[in-house]
């Protein structure tokens, strides 16, 4: 009997060889080697485009001086949350190091956050911020942007410098009321940047003790064809009286400024936006666009790229980098008017 | 106990034999069905939109294998290309797909010896040994020259506008076009552009001093240049394009583009790999047939055909 | 060469039939194993393949089902937002001094997901309203275009086109956008007159190409979506199909039925499925080659391999057990048997195992041997014993008296220094002792027998002062037969005390011994007295007790010996006649010295 006993045995010990045998092999993996995941809201937005290429060329240049073979992998989301959700899922499952993220709907980060931290893939959101406290959730979530309180504030300012000469009034207060009729068109509903600057810029102009009344309010989806298009349909209504212009972004108040042309209005009023775009600083360099908000696309790249770079090996940030509350790297905007604007002229690509 | 140990022996054997044989059998047979596993594909110049191709590679690809894509940057030579080919195959690919950079430069260097791991698409080594994947250049250039014959003025001035005399895809273009106008009447010049901003200035005098009627673009980095070029210049020109990128496809919409003549650059990349990974996919490898290309203007791009060629995708 | 054929099949046959249970057992277990897991292994795995078969239809159908339905919710969508433009908002206004924008805008934002735009465009393809945006393209007739055509010509229904690139607004990058128009005829109100007019409301395709990507990223196979013609809406590799490169049997799938079908396409079975998109008439199809449709190969093989392998282990297992426990001690005990065959009776080699039964044949047979050879040794004791007593008895009827009597003459002729008489007499003797006890043998030849009777009478006839007269006379051919010892001498001893001791006549006493009918007749003759009948009667039947003078063997001692051992009728015979004399006969058989010795040997 003892002998049928081993017997038995070592028909099961064999039994589990077989079947350790038959399960798979396993694959190597490389170290030394960097992969970078970054997925973009909407391949059609040249401002986030121009921080996707500079995280690019930057990852790269930082891989090849410190001989980390880094790649970077770029997706557009087309909008949809739910692409980019997948994607996000896709860059997790082929084990990519760290993620950079332009977050197609802000309010919706949830499922992406549970991912990177089951995978323990760090991200960093840019350009579109999520709430505070979806970004606490996980200490290896950061944000790259720029303050938009702040650009909110240096639209009044710009429009507050307008104004602040007798001239300037004059110029620009069609109606002689000493009333600023103004027309806000909005980026993208619930969107942080919008929100702010919408709010702050009227805030602080009025702070300034200007007194202001609002003949419309449409939302342009940061779109040069849309905002034209409800330009226009406000314009219907209010032919000449529009004295300023406040867009949420360049694009914007590109839009508005065609629907102005188009219609063919006596006196252009204020129009200010925020970004930096070369056709905005030639119509600022024209005249036609009082100012804007430089929104440093490749400074918000670089450093994405530096953070990007040492999550995904593990290292700490290099020192030029201040993370706010362990979370929030800004990029300060600056103010561009017809003062400075040829310096900037120099450097845009966008 | 010795007919125990005996049969204990035996039936150790028998499983380990079992096992061997099942694991031999199961290598084998996933092997049968598993192919190619790296393929890397070097395209020229990072100027040229390569996302057709690419998609069209993917595709074809499938999960089957990877592709590796490098983009050679703009001003390499034929020397770096073929480093750049070598290196992909010290890095594990069992099969290089090749856009040259210099047709005849990379002729040189590679010789015969390569036929086996590598291939080209849209721009071959004029090598009869490698398979490539282009469309019948010299038939666009004929079919160009002939629409130009048909569309303008007997007396036209027409000038093509070459960019790269060093791609045998091009020079076949060039080939065509020259041999139906070269026969007409029309006075036909061939310019020789160097798509570096600091040149235009010369260039824009060049326009004036001739005042083209025609300009025929045989590659799509040459479009953006030539269509500024044209529109500083006070006389329109009608501007023939042989391209594949939206830009070229947003111009023809714009009508700063009369023609497009737009190759099939998806079925370029499709074919290529899916070449690679059977052998026989493609009867007599007669990709100068297979691989079509559209000619299209304003008026035909929103039809269906057409549409579904020059829009391929969903955004 | 055929004789050795012949031998080896003999040795196998041999060996067959040596090995016979075993072998049946062996063969009949394997057998039995490998036909019962072989047929359970295949109704399993056919009966597995059946069922993921059908399980990967089933759950084909139901991914088709739930594209099918999310294709349908969208389109619902669509028409809803068509529908509600035109009731809710169209219907309630004047356009002569109202205008359409926000509330189109209002819808847009609501759906900016799934839409691209909203279009409202009159009769003759001018254009009233759209959001967002709303600058036409410069040089595009809307009239041309299809959603157009179909809205007029039908203008009670809602038309679906198939996918195509948005042809309207301005756009100032390269975008573009593919789009499923949703357009129907209109009642535009100016100045309270109704004027024809076209709703249009553009689909984002990418959202059905999105629906369509979830479902053929997992699974095997892949689904396309078609119109009622069989043109392809969307195909995951459509480019492929468009660039000419590859095809597919989109026109062939359209005359299908909504349900499930095996079709051969370019060489290849596949399972299709197709499920119709109601209001469209578009079908959604399904194709997963038949080869796939039986998912894991990997892990049926690993099973099928496991079975296999514990199949075999538990044939070898069972095999040894089965041999263990059954034919080995069967085995053993046959063996055991055949040792017992060969005339071993020792009990002690009896195998003892194996199963219940078997111990109990084994117990069994050890008993039995043991019987048996308790019972043999038994006999044969039996039979020493028998034998050993009847010797013994017998032979210690040897009277101490005669020799106590016989010495006392020797003493006396040798104080009457009558040596030569006293040799004679202790010679006689001694031969006489030495026939007596013959080497313990029970048979000596006749002659010995005579000259230890002649000894005796010899010296009785000292004794007697030569009272009476001997005389022998016995065949010479006889002499070298056998007889039981120790027969003539009794005799003689009886015819001198109780024949002729008390006759006053010369007593003689004749000892004749010859053959006849193949017997040996001995006779012992005295004229002496004679015997009383009534005491012949008795004196071969009853144990006579010594009378204290001869050897003390009696008659009866005598026939009895020679009854034991030659059996018969041998034995001796008396006839006496008072005053006239007794002849004793011994009836013996004829054997010579020779055949008696043979007949030792053999045994």
């Amino acid at each position: 009997m003892r002998k049928i006993i081993s017997i038995t045995l070592i028909n099961i010990i064999l039994v589990f060889a077989l079947f350790l045998t038959a399960c798979g092999d396993k694959s190597e993996e490389k170290s030394s080697s960097l992969k970078v995941g970054i997925t973009m809201y909407d391949e059609f937005d040249p401002f986030t485009n121009t921080i996707a290429d500079e995280i690019i060329n930057r990852i790269t240049e930082i891989g090849e001086s410190n001989g980390v073979n880094a790649t970077c992998d770029l997706v557009y989301a087309g909008k949809s949350q739910l692409l980019q959700n997948d994607q996000v899922q896709d860059f997790i499952r082929k084990k990519y190091d760290v993620i950079c993220i332009n977050l197609v709907d802000r309010t919706d980060a949830m499922s992406i956050i549970d991912m990177a931290k089951n995978a323990d893939v760090p991200i960093v959101f840019f350009n579109r911020e999520l709430v505070e406290e979806d970004l606490r959730r996980w200490d290896k979530l950061y944000y790259v942007g720029a303050n938009s309180e702040e650009s909110g504030r240096m639209q009044a300012q710009i429009v507050i410098d307008a104004l602040s000469t007798i001239e300037g009034r004059n110029k620009y207060d069609f109606s002689q009321d000493g009333i600023i009729q103004y027309v806000m068109l909005e980026g993208e509903a619930g969107h942080q940047d919008a929100l702010m600057r919408t709010k702050v810029s009227v805030e602080e102009i009025k702070r300034a003790g200007f007194e202001m009344d609002k003949l419309g309010d449409e939302i342009a989806n940061w779109n040069r064809e849309q905002a034209s298009t409800k330009m226009t349909s406000i314009l219907a209504g209010y032919p000449w009286q529009v004295e300023l212009v406040i867009a949420n972004d360049d694009n914007i108040a590109l839009g508005a400024l065609d629907a102005l042309e188009n219609k063919g209005v006596p006196k252009t009023p204020l129009i200010v936006g925020v970004n930096g775009e070369l056709e905005v600083l030639e119509e600022i360099k024209k005249g036609n666009i009082v100012g804007t908000v430089y929104n440093n696309a490749y400074k918000q790249g670089e450093k994405i790229a530096k953070m990007a770079y040492s999550l995904g090996r593990g290292e700490k940030f290099p020192d030029d980098i201040t993370v706010l509350s362990n979370k929030y790297v800004f990029i300060p905007y600056e103010i561009i008017n017809k003062d400075n604007v040829d310096e900037y002229m120099e450097k845009a690509t966008y | 106990m010795n007919k125990y140990t005996r049969t204990i022996i035996l039936s150790l054997v028998f499983v380990a034999a079992v096992i061997l044989l099942e694991n031999f059998l199961f290598r084998f047979l996933n092997n049968r069905e598993e192919k190619l596993s790296n393929i890397s594909m070097i395209l020229f110049d990072e100027g040229k939109n390569w996302d057709d191709v690419k998609a069209g590679a993917t595709q074809a690809a499938d999960d089957g294998c990877d592709i590796n894509y490098v983009i050679m940057p703009t001003g390499s030579s034929a020397k770096d290309q073929f480093d750049a080919i070598n290196d992909e195959i010290e890095r594990g690919a069992d099969h290089v797909i090749v856009a040259a950079v210099d047709s005849y430069g990379l002729r040189d260097e590679l010789g015969d010896k390569y036929s086996s791991n590598v291939s080209f698409v849209a721009n071959g080594i004029d090598n009869d040994k490698y398979i490539t994947v282009e469309p019948d250049n010299y038939l666009i250039g004929i079919n160009v020259g002939n629409l130009v014959l048909e569309e303008e003025k007997y007396d036209s001035k027409v000038v093509i506008i070459d960019n790269g005399a060093d791609k045998e895809f091009l020079l076949d273009r060039i080939k065509g076009a020259r041999e139906v106008l070269g026969e007409s009447g029309i006075q036909l010049e061939i310019w020789d552009i160097d798509l570096n901003e600091t040149e235009m200035d010369s260039y824009t005098e060049k326009i004036d001093k001739y005042q083209p009627d025609v300009f025929i673009v045989l590659n799509e980095e040459a479009i953006s240049t030539t269509i500024e070029m044209a529109d500083e210049s006070d006389k329109p020109a009608n501007i023939y394009a042989i391209a594949n990128s939206d830009e070229a496809v947003y111009y023809l919409d714009n009508k700063k583009i009369k023609y497009l003549i737009y190759p099939d650059e998806f079925g370029m990349g499709y074919a290529a790999v899916k070449r690679v990974l059977d052998k026989n996919a493609y009867v007599n490898d007669d990709f100068k047939r297979l691989i079509t290309y559209k000619v299209v203007n304003r008026d035909d791009m929103y039809t269906s055909g057409y549409e579904k060629v020059l829009f391929p995708f969903v955004k | 060469m055929k004789n050795k054929l012949n031998a080896f099949l003999n040795r196998i046959s041999e060996g067959y039939k040596q090995r016979s249970i075993q072998l049946i057992i062996s063969i009949s277990f394997t057998a039995l194993a490998i036909i019962s897991m072989a047929f359970m292994e295949i109704m399993t795995y056919s009966s597995y393949l059946n069922n993921s078969r059908e399980t990967a239809v089933e759950s084909n159908k139901q991914i088709l089902d739930q594209v099918s339905w999310n294709l349908n919710t969208y389109i619902r969508n669509m028409m809803r937002i068509s529908d509600t433009m035109y009731y809710n908002v169209i219907k309630d206004k004047d356009l002569t001094y109202d205008t359409l924008d926000k509330e189109m805008s209002l819808l847009y934002e609501a759906n900016k997901d799934n839409l691209i735009s909203i279009a409202c465009v009159s009769q003759d393809g001018a254009l009233i309203a759209a959001s967002p945006v709303a600058t036409r393209k410069a040089g595009v007739d809307f009239k041309k275009q299809k959603w157009f055509s179909d809205a007029e010509e039908k203008i009670e229904n809602l038309h679906f086109s198939t996918p195509h690139v948005q042809n309207m607004f301005e756009s100032s990058n390269y975008r573009y956008y593919w789009v499923v128009s949703l357009s129907r005829s209109v009642e535009l109100t100016y100045f309270g007159k109704i004027r024809q007019g076209i709703l249009l409301v553009d689909m984002n395709f990418s959202a059905i190409e999105q629906m369509f990507d979830k479902v053929n990223e997992q699974g095997t196979g892949y689904v396309y979506l078609i119109d009622s013609n069989g043109e392809i809406i969307y195909h995951p590799n459509q480019k492929a199909i468009y660039s000419g490169l590859e095809t597919e049997n989109n026109l062939v799938a359209a005359s299908y039925d909504d349900g499930d079908y095996i079709e051969t396409y370019r060489g290849q079975e596949r399972s299709v499925i197709v499920k119709t998109v109601g209001y469209t008439g578009w079908k959604i199809v399904s194709v997963v080659p038949v080869n796939e449709l039986a998912v894991n190969h990997r892990q049926i093989r690993f099973i099928t391999v496991l079975i296999f392998t514990i199949t075999i282990f538990l044939i070898l297992f069972g095999n040894m057990f089965i041999s263990t426990v059954v034919t080995d001690p069967i085995i053993k005990l046959e063996n055991s048997l055949a040792y017992l065959e060969s005339g071993s009776m020792d009990p002690d080699n009896i195998y003892l195992g194996g199963t219940h039964e078997i111990r109990h044949l084994g117990r069994t047979i050890k008993a039995m041997v043991r019987q048996m050879r308790k019972l043999m040794d038994d006999m044969v004791k039996e039979q020493e014993e028998k034998t050993k007593s009847e010797l013994d008895a017998l032979q210690s009827q040897i009277n101490p008296h005669f020799l106590y009597n016989t010495l006392d003459s020797v003493v006396w002729m040798v104080e009457s220094e009558r040596y030569q008489e006293a040799i004679s007499m202790v010679t006689s003797l001694a031969t006489l002792f030495r026939i007596s006890l013959s080497k313990g043998n029970n048979i000596i030849t006749i002659k010995d027998e005579i000259t230890h009777a002649k000894n005796y009478m010899s010296i009785q006839q000292v004794r007697f002062k030569n009272k009476f007269e001997t005389k022998i006379d016995v065949d010479p051919a006889i002499m070298n037969c056998i007889t039981i010892k120790l027969i003539i001498q009794p005799l003689i001893e009886n015819a001198i005390y109780y024949g002729v001791n008390n006759a006053d006549d010369d007593g003689l006493i004749e000892v004749k011994g010859y053959e006849k009918d193949g017997d040996i007749f001995i006779e012992v003759r005295d004229n002496g007295m004679g015997i009383p009948p009534e005491t012949v009667a008795t004196l071969l039947t009853h144990k006579s007790e010594s009378r204290g003078k001869g050897s003390g063997i009696g008659l009866w001692n005598v026939n009895q010996r020679i009854n034991l051992y030659f059996k018969g009728e041998y034995g001796l015979y008396i006839d006496s006649e008072l005053d006239e004399g007794t002849t004793v006969t011994i009836h013996l058989p004829k054997i010579s010295y020779d055949e008696y010795k043979g007949g030792l040997s053999n045994e």
